[in-house]
């Protein structure tokens, strides 16, 4: 048995063990007994926020729009970031999936951030979404929204996920007049990210 | 579907799609929802399938893109779940244990990879298909995370 075989034969055994509990297994039984077919959602989630990465946001539209070019639009929204409403210029984009990407930048009491999230649900009016800080607004991050990988800096987001597969991304932007060239290395919750110009 | 036959299938690829959901989730709670999504589509959907086989890689297909829809909701991006602490997975042995853990350390977007390859068989391929991704970029997740668990398995891992 060569080194990949053995590795399955572990893995296999090891998983084998692994069952569904038996609550989520009634679920599933019953489910024939729903006549709409809905799950159950006595499911309860707790989860912790990490502090230092994340804002809840409630954002609601004011209805004003006052700039649309195409596919991209800027809408004067409220955001709130942890609990304090802001007015906030954002710029709302619909990629070829019919997504929504939201991007803008905030002028909070202890500086300025840029913030970046998607919608895929397609609703007109976003009633709440999280958000990945970006602080401070000059430093380039990693955002790691599930599968896609965008490399940020400021109010600029691109998608490098595929392009980072192999272990490095590089590309450029334009900012202020300047062109930049950035390199991203690495892979997830590890990222070496380089600007220069 | 008649009850009988979605009966039949649930108990049948249950533990398989759970063990596909774990992998494609970063809590427990999740990979339930996902389950409990999965078996709603089967539920739902016309019998058309030509035999066993066909049915369990439709099932995974489904499970799969269910963990990548729960992970394109806004507010799923961020949150660390505690479920790990609340649901504790029991092994027979240290070393399956160990492995579990390593796995769960992974990454979701090796995790999943890894899990179709060693435990479904699926080849490089098949895995592009199912996640949608280039050969290339599976081999190389395959190759990050095999090189993870030996880091963390050592000689357990070869």
């Amino acid at each position: 048995m060569n080194s990949e075989e053995r590795n399955k034969k572990y893995y296999q055994e090891t998983f084998h063990e692994v069952h569904a509990p038996m609550s989520l297994t009634g679920k599933v039984m019953n489910m024939k007994k729903n006549e709409n077919g809905k799950k159950d959602y006595s499911v309860v989630k707790r989860f912790a926020m990490t502090a230092a990465a994340l804002a809840a946001l409630f954002v609601g539209s004011n209805g004003v729009v006052y700039a649309a070019t195409g596919s991209t639009w800027i809408e004067n929204m409220i955001v709130y970031f942890n609990e304090a409403a802001y007015e906030v210029d954002v710029e709302q984009t619909v990629d070829v999936d019919g997504n929504v990407h939201y991007s803008g930048t905030a002028q909070l009491e202890d500086g300025p951030v840029a913030f970046f999230l998607t919608n895929e649900s397609n609703d007109d009016v976003v009633d709440e979404m999280h958000v990945d800080f970006v602080d401070p607004i000059n430093a380039p991050e990693i955002i790691e929204a599930g599968e896609v990988i965008y490399f940020t800096y400021g109010d600029l987001a691109i998608d490098i996920t595929e392009d980072v597969a192999d272990g490095e991304a590089t590309g450029s932007f334009e900012k202020d007049g300047t062109t930049y060239q950035y390199t991203v290395r690495g892979n997830s919750g590890e990222w070496d990210v380089q600007i220069g110009y | 579907m008649n009850t009988k036959e979605y009966e039949r299938i649930a108990s049948l690829y249950l533990d398989c799609v759970y063990r596909v959901a774990v992998n494609g989730c970063k809590s427990y709670a999740d990979a339930e929802d996902v389950v409990q999504n999965t078996f709603i589509k089967l539920w739902e959907k016309e019998n058309h399938f030509k035999d066993d086989e066909h049915v369990r890689k439709w099932l995974i297909r489904v499970t799969v893109n269910e963990c990548h829809s729960l992970w394109r909701t806004p507010w799923k991006r961020c949150i660390t779940s505690l479920e790990e602490i609340v649901q504790e997975q029991v092994f027979t042995e240290l070393e399956k244990s160990e492995l579990y853990d390593a796995v769960r350390e992974l990454p979701v977007k090796y995790r999943q990879i890894v899990h179709l390859y060693y435990y479904e068989e699926y080849s490089v391929r098949e895995i592009s298909e199912i996640m949608k991704l280039s050969e290339t970029a599976v081999q190389t997740r395959l190759l990050r995370a095999r090189q993870k668990l030996k880091e963390k398995l050592k000689e357990a891992w070869q």
